[in-house]
């Protein structure tokens, strides 16, 4: 069994346990019934050993075909639960096992492949985090009451069994995974291998999780204290930030009703406004307050996303809806470096305060090799444009790679004009060669000639 | 999007909505990421490598090279991938190891490695490569270079080269009986009751059924000194002739030393070894050889006569004799030493009083493996 087929499978077995483990009651039983399951489906599936697409297949079709069959076998009011549930676990193990089957089989003998700037591996543990960030935000939105189908206890209950069962079913599959691909190469680099490391990897796996996972249960119950003060902490300063912003803005609260009214006939007192009530502030000004903070994020967003454009070119592949989805992934994942842009900011200035005056911090920047000779210019640009197409197709000069290296790697993917322009490259940056307009002239040709083979590797 | 942003995010979605299966996880993905991030790197530092090589390796001789990891800290080392860059002449492939170390635990693996061309080789650098069994964070190590392999040039029977087998160099005989070398036998005869005991060849009378004693050669033989031409005027830059003339130098102070038992010496380049006779001297000038390559020194600076014991036999190894040469030969020998020229692949010259000797012909290169 291969890497790709052992998490198709866990995934299946984890998106049936889900499907029939929703109508239990308890967290607890659901996650046995989760574990059984996974155990019984990949055992019965191991020892088919079918080939690998039709297994897949066959792993998609049943875990869509379960769900309307849950839905309609159970309550209707776990109905619409298991609904979700199963769309998200089927939604899950599409994921995966996309990874799985195109990426990972390319580690194991990358030979006819040109490596993307991600390896396969790493787009997996990617994805597989992605996931879990996307399970908690649905438990997070279930908590909230904005999933209806949530709101009844024990679904919410098996809900986020099933988030916890996620990520220690998923963490024993990554570690699996990461094993299997790292034995494969060694056998591909022909390596001796001692017979034990598979063994020791499983005993340090499951040591390391059971203890991380006792700490977790440790954190939660001497934690939670600490956890409630926090959550108490923030809520407070929520509001006291609200009344502060209201206050300044020189905006009384909105004006309570008088406790008791006055007895009638008697003469009306001057209204006095309570200072504490800041639930009343005015809608426009928080509005207005909302609208600058969220343009602020979107400016931090805006930043951190532009520096990645040159990433998000590079991996600018597969359909239109594929691009949408993976330029918002992107967004995503700027919002969280947002914090580590502060962060960085901030020690920088406290570095520039500690440091003597006159100091300079600023970084040297790399600029673009740009020789007074016309034609070893032109030889320059001409490479650097065929560097900029091919970035933008996914294919780029990795750092450690020199012009050589990378000419005889594209050359090995059939692209035979590359080498004969990183060579003039090389020769008109390294040598003393004389370079004049011939060669100038076959670096543009050589630069049309290898544009036009991405561009036909690509259709 | 790493584990230790997401637990971070998760813990602050805890924090604000206080879930507490979010939290548990938050705290799961902060332990490992913790774990990954430091455990694997720190273990990683304790372990120590230790290669074990054979020092010397005659052409086409097979080695064993022992790579030995012990892991000193107290932290297991899960899996370690160690890849230890071998000179391509050694080893068409690097040495690849993946094993696993627990605490205190010490592991060795062997290699093979092949001596498939003369020269001085050191093995390594190797790079250790470990990290948590999620993949998450690799940790990486470099060792630096290990012991030196020397891979002796080829030594071949003279004959192979086109040189007679036997004597073919004018190490002089005398007729007056001066003394007996004892390191020459040269027959046997029958015990005389004035010979000393210890003369008596035990083996040879056993066999004979009488008692028989070694018969001795009278004389005396002279130093030789090979003087090895690998410059650029006398040999040129191609590696044919160059390996030729090597391999001609390492067989003669082979035969010399081993089969003729008399001392020899080499002079290349600026390097001089005194005539010596005995085993440990050959393997020095060995692996001079081992290492010999093109140079600037001028071949007639080979001819100096200080330092050449004088009347020796001097054995010049070149492909091209300049005139100063010549000359510089002929007052040698008018002075007192026996000079040879050995020529590797080019015009024989003619040089009265001088013996020269040709390596050239075809059948001597294919026999040679050149």
């Amino acid at each position: 069994m291969t890497p790709a087929s052992f998490i198709t499978l866990i995934l299946l077995a984890g998106s049936i346990g889900w499907t029939l483990g929703v109508a239990l009651p308890a967290p607890s039983a659901y996650l046995a019934v989760s574990m059984a399951a996974a155990v019984v489906v990949v055992e019965a599936f191991r020892r088919l050993d079918r080939p690998r697409g039709k297994l897949m297949a066959a792993g998609e079709a049943t875990a869509v075909a379960l769900t309307p069959v849950a839905a309609v076998a159970l309550t209707p009011d776990a109905q619409a639960a298991t609904l979700f549930v199963g769309v998200v676990a089927t939604l899950t193990s599409w994921l995966l096992t996309q990874i799985t089957v195109s990426d990972l089989d390319a580690v194991i003998d990358p030979a006819d492949s040109i490596e993307s700037a991600m390896s396969a591996p790493e787009r997996l543990r990617a994805r597989f985090l992605w996931v879990g960030l996307a399970q908690s935000v649905a438990v997070v939105a279930g908590h909230g009451g904005l999933i209806p189908p949530l709101q009844s206890r024990a679904i919410a209950g098996g809900f986020v069994g099933s988030f916890l069962g996620y990520w220690l079913i998923g963490l024993m599959a990554l570690s699996t995974v990461e094993r299997q691909l790292r034995i494969a190469r060694w056998k591909r680099d022909h390596a001796v291998i001692d017979a034990d490391i598979g063994i020791r990897w499983g005993v340090a796996r499951t040591t390391l999780l059971t203890v991380a996972a006792l700490g977790a249960v440790l954190a939660l119950g001497v934690g939670r204290p600490a956890l409630s003060g926090l959550h108490v902490a923030t809520t407070w300063i929520s509001a006291g930030l609200t009344s502060l912003v209201t206050r300044l803005m020189g905006n009384p609260p909105r004006q309570s009703p008088p406790n008791q009214v006055p007895p009638t006939g008697a003469a009306p007192s001057d209204f006095v406004p309570d200072p504490g009530n800041t639930a009343g502030a005015p809608g426009e000004w928080l509005d207005f307050v909302l609208l600058v903070a969220f343009a602020l994020v979107f400016l931090g967003v805006y930043t951190v996303f532009t520096r990645r454009r040159a990433q998000l070119a590079a991996t600018r592949t597969g359909s239109v809806w594929s691009q949408v989805v993976r330029v918002w992934l992107e967004l995503l994942e700027a919002i969280t470096q947002i914090p580590a842009v502060i962060v960085g900011w901030w020690r920088r200035r406290r570095t520039h305060e500690m440091a003597p005056p006159g100091a300079s911090f600023r970084r040297p920047r790399i600029e673009p090799w740009q020789p007074a000779d016309p034609f070893r210019r032109r030889i320059a640009s001409e490479f650097r444009s065929y560097l900029r197409t091919a970035e933008s197709r996914r294919i780029a000069l990795r750092p450690h790679e020199t012009p050589f290296e990378f000419g005889v790697r594209l050359e090995a993917a059939g692209s035979t004009a590359v080498g004969r322009l990183t060579d003039l490259y090389s020769i008109a940056r390294y040598s003393d060669h004389t370079v004049g307009e011939p060669e100038a002239r076959e670096a543009t040709a050589a630069r049309r000639q290898a544009v036009t083979d991405l561009d036909q590797d690509a259709s | 999007m790493t584990p230790l942003r997401l637990g971070a995010l998760l813990a602050v979605i805890s924090v604000v909505y206080a879930i507490s299966a979010v939290t548990g996880v938050a705290v799961l993905l902060v332990l490992l990421a913790a774990y990954s991030a430091r455990i694997p790197a720190a273990a990683l530092d304790w372990v120590e490598l230790e290669r074990k090589a054979p020092r010397r390796l005659f052409l086409g001789e097979t080695g064993t090279v022992q790579v030995e990891v012990r892991n000193r800290g107290r932290l297991p080392v899960t899996w370690l991938s160690i890849t230890d860059l071998v000179p391509f002449d050694l080893s068409t492939q690097p040495l690849r190891w993946a094993t696993s170390l627990a605490s205190g635990e010490a592991r060795r693996a062997e290699f093979r490695i092949v001596g498939n061309k003369r020269g001085a080789y050191r093995l390594g650098p190797s790079t250790m490569v470990s990290g948590d069994v999620f993949g998450w964070r690799p940790a990486q190590r470099s060792v630096s270079a290990g012991p030196v392999v020397i891979v002796y040039p080829r030594i071949v029977p003279l004959y192979q080269l086109g040189l007679p087998a036997v004597s073919p160099f004018p190490e002089l005989r005398t007729p007056l009986p001066l003394h007996e070398d004892p390191l020459r036998i040269v027959g046997v005869r029958p015990y005389q009751t004035s010979d000393s005991a210890r003369r008596i060849h035990w083996t040879a009378s056993a066999h004979q059924g009488s008692l028989l004693v070694t018969r001795l050669q009278h004389g005396f033989s002279r130093e030789t000194m090979v003087l090895l031409d690998l410059s650029r005027e006398g040999i040129g830059t191609r590696s044919r002739p160059i390996e030729l003339a090597v391999t001609a130098a390492a067989s003669i102070l082979h035969h010399i030393v081993t089969m003729e038992r008399l001392a020899a010496g080499l002079r290349f380049g600026e390097i001089h070894l005194d005539p010596a006779f005995d085993d440990v001297h050959l393997m020095a000038m060995l692996e001079v050889l081992a290492v010999a390559g093109s140079h600037e020194v001028p071949p007639s600076n080979l001819l100096e006569p200080v330092g050449l014991p004088y009347g020796s036999t001097l054995i010049l190894i070149t492909r091209r004799l300049a005139v100063d040469v010549t000359e510089r030969l002929h007052v040698l020998r008018r002075r007192g030493w026996r000079p040879v020229v050995v020529v590797i692949e080019g015009d024989k010259p003619e040089l009265p009083g001088i013996k020269i000797w040709e390596i050239a012909d075809s059948r001597s290169l294919v026999e040679v493996g050149l």
